[in-house]
């Protein structure tokens, strides 16, 4: 097949929201052993690692732990133990569930009958909560979560990206260093939030510098925009 | 490849619009058009489109590769030299990029030709990875089309792994023109993949974007931008007040700085250089006076240009086709004419998407003139043998 087996269709989140709360409403919970398994079961691949790292996250709280081997595998099946980062022995994990209707948005009849929350088009600020992870799964696993659907998609296909001997690797760029070992704010930057911005903010920062040769060539028979 | 009259979907407007797909008809005008669809063969696509696109692909980053290295070519592409630099340094230390698309003339036989490469602020996007995948998706389910109908398109996918192997760990701000509603259904697309990455990430209007004295680009809020996709070209961004910042600066630019190289119609005649009577080049060089009349089987096209702009051509037989715009200040080139099939009364233009370093899909438009405009209709595609 040369197409996609999923896609995201939805440009307005708010619609991605009602849907999933219709789909909510007849949700089943399919178990699997891995990210893979998950995929190939035609789950949405965001909705299997989200659950993947949510149920990774549960059981290393909550698995026992032995100081040897033996033990372990007394209590679990033979060979299920683990060695731990801090030597000790722990069950590996052993599947976790997804809900079964994690990807509402490929139906497009029932997108077709879904109604626009009223007053609400602005896309929310995020698309999660389309998928039904049963414990937590938040964005502090973000970059998990990118890593596990990176690698599960790549299975069964090329990498996306070639390897290019004449070019560094990105990761040990100026600007990547730049980006990773820079504070957040600066003294004169100060995170703000909108509800409360002090006034000596906005005098340091200077806006417009961007857009203005596109908005120039603009108004000539509806050339308004800097794209192709 | 075929085009074939069918029946609509009698709810396709509403679908459209339920998934936010609003610039389907533009100025009253259809956009999104499914009164027929392209028909290929698997050996078209395959042979004609997904391999010369992968091939001219590879081409185009060796061509990247030596024009950094070359000060002369630099000046050939009409980059200011201020930005030499910057450039050189973004694609020597790896800056990833996310897309791109070629544009093609090509009719079911013989090769098919690159007219253009849209390399830094391509879009068409949603309607080719999404809508038009949709469309063969309900077709099929509603019986309208035959269960083994396939369509190369795995866009979508290709986009969700390019934005994995980004690695992203800080908020993604994507930004696109005020008013521009299908900018912003590109950037929304490409936010909504970004999300479902695990990257977080935020809208923010081209014009709104902020320099701090220090020199680190904010939002409105003034929070650091770490990495920023900007719908908006290079070769705009090279001479507005904020360019000069960028090399400097702690933000990372989608696409990167290195795709002004690509971007620029200036890069086919350096490509017909290097690969002179390739199958899928045309003829290209320099325009040493365009003040003069265009010689017959060739086309003229400035450096910069989007939508058709300043295009003028003469076919073989002597008629003139010529579209007005306001990129009038850069160099020109001369390209070979290779005239765009029509299928009724329409010319059709073949859009084949690159992501990551992959040939992706294609999207289909057409136009009522030899040259493609910003009033082209979309049409999709199908693959059946």
């Amino acid at each position: 097949m040369k197409r996609s087996k999923y896609v995201q269709l939805s440009l307005a989140a708010s619609v991605a929201l009602a849907i999933s709360g219709e789909a909510a409403a007849q949700e089943q919970q399919r178990t699997f052993q891995s990210v893979e398994q998950c995929v190939d079961a035609e789950v949405a691949a965001d909705a299997c690692s989200n659950a993947y790292v949510a149920a990774l996250a549960e059981h290393r709280r909550i698995a026992p732990a032995y100081d040897d081997k033996a033990k372990c595998d007394a209590d679990f099946a033979a060979g299920w133990c683990q060695k731990n980062s801090d030597g000790r022995f722990a069950p590996k994990l052993g599947g976790f569930k997804v809900a079964q209707n994690s990807e509402p948005a490929q139906n497009l009849d029932a997108i077709a009958n879904a109604q626009m929350p009223a007053g609400n088009a602005e896309p929310a600020q995020t698309t999660q909560s389309t998928t039904h992870v049963s414990s937590g799964g938040g964005s502090s696993n973000g970059w998990l979560t990118g890593w596990l659907i990176g690698n599960a998609m790549s299975n069964n296909s090329r990498t996306v990206y070639r390897d290019r001997d004449t070019r560094q690797t990105y990761d040990t760029s100026t600007l990547n260093r730049r980006i990773e070992s820079a504070p957040t704010t600066r003294s004169n930057s100060d995170y703000t939030s909108s509800r409360s911005k002090p006034v000596n903010v906005a005098s340091s920062t200077s806006r417009g510098g961007f857009g203005s040769q596109s908005s120039a060539r603009s108004g000539w028979g509806g050339w308004g925009s800097s794209s192709s | 490849m075929k085009k074939i009259h069918c029946a609509e979907r009698h709810d396709w407007k509403q679908t459209a619009e339920s998934l936010g797909f609003l610039f389907h008809t533009i100025d009253d005008e259809p956009y999104w058009d499914e009164r027929a669809y392209y028909q290929f063969t698997l050996a078209q696509i395959e042979n004609d489109l997904e391999d010369p696109t992968a091939e001219l692909h590879e081409m185009c980053m060796d061509l990247v590769d030596r024009v950094v290295h070359s000060e002369e070519l630099l000046d050939r592409l009409s980059i200011p030299a201020p930005y030499y630099d910057m450039i050189r340094t973004s694609w020597l230390e790896g800056h990833p990029h996310l897309y791109g698309r070629m544009d093609f003339s090509y009719n079911g036989t013989g090769p098919a030709k690159l007219l253009e490469l849209n390399y830094d602020t391509p879009t068409s996007l949603y309607e080719a990875a999404a809508f038009q995948w949709g469309w063969l998706e309900q077709c099929i389910e509603r019986g309208m089309l035959p269960r083994h109908a396939d369509q190369f398109n795995s866009i979508d996918t290709r986009l969700h792994e390019a934005f994995a192997a980004l690695k992203l760990k800080r908020p993604f701000y994507f930004a696109s023109m005020k008013g521009s509603v299908e900018d912003k259904g590109t950037t929304d697309y490409l936010r909504l993949i970004a999300e479902k990455v695990g990257i977080e990430s935020r809208h923010i209007d081209i014009e709104d974007i902020g320099l701090t004295t220090d020199g680190r680009f904010v939002d409105l809020e003034d929070r650091w931008i770490p990495h920023l996709f900007k719908l908006h070209a290079w070769e705009f961004i090279f001479h507005e007040p904020f360019g000069a910042a960028i090399a400097d600066c702690d933000t990372q630019f989608f696409e990167p700085a290195w795709k002004a190289i690509l971007s620029n119609k200036g890069a086919l005649p350096l490509l017909w250089e290097l690969h002179k009577g390739h199958p899928n080049l045309l003829a290209a060089h320099l325009d040493p006076n365009p003040g003069s009349a265009v010689p017959k089987g060739w086309v003229r096209k400035p450096y910069f240009s989007r939508e058709g702009a300043n295009i003028e051509l003469q076919t073989a037989e002597g008629l003139i086709v010529k579209e007005d715009g306001p990129y009038t200040d850069a160099p020109f080139i001369l390209q070979e004419f290779a005239p765009l099939p029509k299928f009724d009364d329409s010319y059709t233009l073949i859009g084949s998407w690159v992501i990551g370093d992959q040939a992706a899909g294609i999207g289909v438009r057409e136009d009522n003139s030899l040259i493609t405009k910003d009033s082209s209709r979309f049409l999709p595609h199908l693959i059946l043998d």
